[in-house]
Order: structure tokens, then C-alpha cells, then sequence
């Protein structure tokens, strides 16, 4: 019987039908990533990758260092206007504003954004609506009052959770939302590494096709899932994914070289010494060697595959190497061309 | 130059709610004087959120939900009902309202003075953050639901689980509640608060004596 769990590593990359040959090299690919908005200039990033998750509660001094990482790349991340005081303007990478659950909005967050999401999840992790959004039309409104309120400038987006129904995705996109994040929720924690793949790229797969059957085609998709092995997010972009989350490959990558203080904390307890106060991190060469990894196996693809536009790579570049997974996906298999 | 003596006005349902904004804006920055009528809603959504101008507006008609929406210095008067989450996270300023307003009126507001004369639904003053809300007649259930700051007063008798939820701030009630959420208790209505209110009262055209009310916080908060 086929394991589901391997469905994403059943899934390869091929090149579309033989096309004229042109000069160029996998630098030539085009990997801009583009948020529209109603009237402004909406959000670019330069590459299909985005971080959300990580803050200064969680990567300590090296918060600095991400964002200056994210501005050189220019890469926008999840992130409120608080967390961004402790960067320099020379390295505040673009920012996405979240506006959670059952809170106001801040005029602080609005006014300087680029782009807003609503997110519904709340403080145990469950995904509900907002009190806001009591019938289909409700949503519209509130998206309707930050289009307004923010000149129709700023790209708004939605959240759901991963595996989300398609009468949460119906209500998001009837609402005229610029984009959908779909994201991981902690209640789904305890899945293998590999079931997470799977379970995110299945999600990714109904969402961008339902969004097709609606008329939707071009509307952006922005993963959030705690996928590591990049050969599976460049996968998640063809299946429909208009840009992933990096902030696991971030922390992964800075796993090795995370500073060693359970020593000082130990003896701060034990003996009443203080640590010595660490300075910020200016520099995190391991993630960013991993990020620019990134960046080239995601180029070669593009070109070896001959899609020379991220937003051209799609589904039809993928071939499933399993029946079961050619049934599941309706992927053609490999061997059918 | 002196202002036009004459207030000018906008047919809402002629202009749209994009264009009504604009026009707002615009009077703001303009020396036409700092009133402005706003006329024919026909019910409509998500009127001028996100306004941030030292203007006295009034309305007359029945508006649709997420009126005045983030809204910032104004003053704002409207004679008919509205619908829900009117004054939605509102930062400064005032509405005051001559009729009814539905379901999250004042929701996670953060500022500024609303009051209605008519009734309220359900949810009134949910999240509310900071800022004073009144609401003359009945209301409906979870009033003050999440409530962390500011004060609700309600001058008749609200629904089920007062103040669920509720962090902070203080709700004063002269009627009936139907039931209390489990971490409110009713506390000694001070000297102070029995001013205050008067003040409050007095601000919303309301003819109420103070001492009527009685005062309720969650446990654990300081008075």
C-alpha cells in the first residue's frame, strides 16, 4: 500500500515539451514575487521567500542580523512595528503587518506597513473567525474598511490554516482579499516531519486549485509550514504556493552556532554570577549560506526546468513518480508525457 | 480668510463611500470651515474609516456596519440608527448617536467618547481598550466582552455574561443584568466614580443621578 507520508518526495520537477533554444543561464530566471494592491504599488520581494515566526522573543541577538539578512535578500517578514525599533533603518526588511485575533487596529501598525494580514488563530492555537466575521459578507466589510483606511495602498491578505475547507477559502476570496496565507497550526505539532510535507503540499494543492475553479488564478499564496528541506518548498511553489516560509531553514541553519548560555544561566543560578551581557549579532553567516543555497537550487530549477518566470511555474512541471499519488494529485506520472 | 457660514454637505449615497472620504479629507485641509453634514446613507458600509481630521460631522440617515471604523479626532453625530461595529478601534474623538446601534458597537476601541441614546446588541464595547461608551437603553448579551480598559455605562438592563472575559476597566449599570461573568463582582460606587459618571451622563445628554448605578470590575483589579 502507498505511504502517504512520502507523497511530496513522490512528486519530481521535469521540463515542459521542447521549446526553441534560447541563450541565457539560471540567472536569467525571473524570481520576483509581486503583492498587488487596489491602487498602490503593492509589495515586491525578489524571491519567492518570506519569514514569519521568528522575533527577538525567540532568536534573541540575532534579531538584528535576520532583518539586515532579509533586507539584503529583499525578503519581507511577519512583524509588528515594536520589534522593528531595535533595527536600523539600513536593515529593516519589509514588513508585513499582522492584525490578530480579536484585537484593535493600530493606526501604528497600519501607517507603516507594506503589506496587512488578518490573522485568526487565537492564544490556544485554534483557528476560528474573528467575532467580526458573522456571515459571508462580514468579512468584506472589514477588508473593506482597511482598503480604505489605508488608501487601497497597502496589499491585504487573510489567513487559514492549512487544510482549510473551501467555504472558509469561498468567504476569503468573495471578500476581494489581494492575497491568502495559509499557515501551520499548533495542533497539527505533532506530525512526523515527513507527514507535515504532505499534509502541507495536499493543502497547498486543493487551496490553488479551488482558487482556479473560482476564477482566482493569479491570487497569491503564502505558505507558512515548518518544512526544512528546501527541495520540498521549491515543490510547494509548482503545486501552487506563491512564496514559502524560510523562517524554519533560518533557525535550522543557526541551530549549530547557537550561543551556549546554559552554562552562564547555570552559574547565575547556582552562584550568583551574572552572565556577561552578549552584543547583538551583527552577522549569521551559516543562515545566510543556506538562504543563497536556497536562492541557486531554486534558479537551477527554474531553468533546468525551463520556466523561466517564477509565476509560469506551475503545477504542470511536476510528474508523480507513484500511481497512488498520480490518482491522489491528478499529477500525470512520470512516464506519461 | 473666514470660513464659509454655511456647512456643506454630502449625499453619501450619491457619492460613495471612496469619494465621501476623499471629500473629507479634503474639507480638512481646506479653510471651508470644520463642519460638515453628511445626508441619504441608505444603510450604507464602512463609511469614512481610518479618519484623521479635527472635523464635526453629522449625520443624518441610517448607516450600515463599520461606521467610522479607526477614526481619530473626529466629532462625529448621527440621527438614526447604525448598524454593527460602529466606532470600530477608534482612537479619539466622539460619536454620539440619536438612535440605535447593532451588535459590537465600540468594539476594541481605544479612545475617544461614544454614546447612544437608543439600544444596543449584543457584544457592546467588546475588547474595548480605553475610552468611554455609553448606551442609554437596553443592550444585549457579553457586554464588555474582553474589555482590558475604559469604561461602559449602561443605563438600563443588559443580557447574559456581563463583562466575560474582562481584564480591566469598569462597567457601570443602572438596570438589570441577567447574569455576571464568573471574574466580575460588584464593587462600592465611590464618591469619585459617582462624579465621574454624573459627568459622563451630563456629556451624553443623559438625565440619570448617578448614585442609581451600580459599579462592576473583574476580580483582581485595582479600583
Amino acid at each position: 500500500m502507498h505511504d502517504q507520508a512520502c507523497i511530496i518526495d513522490d512528486l519530481v520537477v521535469t521540463s515542459t515539451a521542447l521549446s526553441p533554444a534560447s541563450p541565457g543561464s539560471a540567472n536569467a530566471a525571473q524570481t520576483a514575487v509581486h503583492l498587488r494592491s487596489a491602487t498602490g504599488p503593492g509589495l515586491k520581494f525578489w524571491f519567492p521567500f518570506f519569514v514569519r515566526g521568528l522575533s527577538p522573543a525567540n532568536v534573541s541577538v540575532r534579531w538584528p542580523a535576520i532583518c539586515g539578512l532579509l533586507r539584503r535578500h529583499g525578503l519581507p517578514i511577519f512583524s509588528t512595528v515594536a520589534e522593528l525599533t531595535a533595527v536600523s533603518a539600513a536593515d529593516s526588511p519589509a514588513r508585513i503587518a499582522v492584525r490578530n485575533l480579536n484585537q484593535p487596529f493600530a493606526k501604528s501598525e497600519l501607517s507603516c506597513a507594506d503589506a496587512i494580514v488578518l490573522n485568526n488563530q487565537d492564544l490556544r492555537g485554534f483557528w476560528v473567525w474573528p467575532y467580526e466575521v458573522d456571515g459571508p459578507h462580514d468579512l468584506q466589510r472589514l477588508v473593506g474598511i482597511l482598503r480604505q483606511a489605508t488608501e487601497g495602498q497597502l496589499p491585504i491578505g487573510m489567513t487559514l490554516p492549512l487544510g482549510a475547507k473551501q467555504a472558509d477559502l469561498r468567504v476569503c476570496i468573495e471578500s476581494k482579499i489581494d492575497f491568502l496565507t495559509l499557515a501551520f497550526s499548533s495542533e497539527n505539532l505533532a506530525m512526523g516531519s515527513s507527514n507535515i510535507a504532505s499534509f502541507t503540499a495536499l493543502s497547498v494543492h486543493a487551496a490553488r486549485r479551488f482558487c482556479v475553479e473560482s476564477g482566482m488564478v493569479n491570487l497569491p499564496i503564502l505558505v507558512d509550514s515548518p518544512i526544512t528541506a528546501s527541495e520540498h518548498l521549491i515543490k510547494l511553489l509548482a503545486m501552487g504556493a506563491t512564496a514559502v516560509n524560510v523562517a524554519s531553514v533560518i533557525r535550522h541553519a543557526m541551530v549549530a552556532n547557537e550561543p551556549k548560555v546554559s552554562e552562564s544561566r547555570l552559574a547565575e543560578n547556582l552562584l550568583g554570577v551574572r552572565p556577561t551581557v552578549t552584543k547583538s549579532v551583527k552577522e549569521i553567516p551559516e543562515a545566510e549560506r543556506e538562504l543563497e543555497r536556497m536562492i541557486e537550487q531554486l534558479k537551477s530549477v527554474l531553468y533546468f526546468a525551463g520556466a523561466l518566470d517564477i509565476s509560469h511555474f506551475d503545477v504542470s512541471y511536476l510528474r508523480s513518480l507513484q500511481k497512488s499519488t498520480a490518482d491522489t494529485l491528478g499529477i500525470p506520472l512520470a512516464s506519461t508525457r | 480668510m473666514t470660513a464659509d457660514p454655511t456647512p456643506p454637505s454630502i449625499n453619501i449615497s450619491q457619492a460613495g463611500v471612496v469619494d465621501v472620504l476623499r471629500q473629507l479629507k479634503q474639507w480638512d485641509s481646506s479653510a471651508r470651515g470644520k463642519h460638515v453634514n453628511l445626508f441619504d446613507p441608505r444603510k450604507i458600509d464602512c463609511l469614512a474609516p481610518g479618519l484623521n481630521a479635527p472635523l464635526s460631522i453629522q449625520v443624518d440617515g441610517e448607516l450600515g456596519d463599520f461606521a467610522f471604523a479607526i477614526c481619530e479626532q473626529v466629532d462625529i453625530q448621527v440621527h438614526g440608527n447604525i448598524g454593527k461595529f460602529a466606532g470600530h478601534s477608534m482612537v479619539s474623538g466622539s460619536i454620539q448617536v440619536n438612535g440605535n446601534v447593532g451588535d459590537g458597537f465600540a468594539a476594541f476601541a481605544m479612545g475617544g467618547f461614544l454614546a447612544t441614546i437608543g439600544k444596543a446588541g449584543n457584544r457592546v464595547a467588546m475588547g474595548l481598550a480605553g475610552g468611554e461608551v455609553i448606551v442609554r437603553s437596553d443592550c444585549g448579551d457579553e457586554a464588555g466582552l474582553g474589555m482590558s480598559n475604559g469604561t461602559l455605562v449602561l443605563g438600563n438592563s443588559t443580557g447574559v455574561n456581563l463583562g466575560l472575559g474582562m481584564t480591566g476597566g469598569v462597567i457601570l449599570v443602572r438596570g438589570v443584568a441577567k447574569s455576571l461573568a464568573p471574574e466580575m463582582r460588584e464593587f462600592r460606587l465611590k464618591d469619585a466614580d459617582a462624579l465621574r459618571l454624573g459627568l459622563l451622563l451630563a456629556r451624553a445628554g443623559i438625565r440619570a443621578v448617578a448614585k442609581e448605578f451600580r459599579l462592576y470590575r473583574p476580580i483582581g483589579v485595582a479600583e
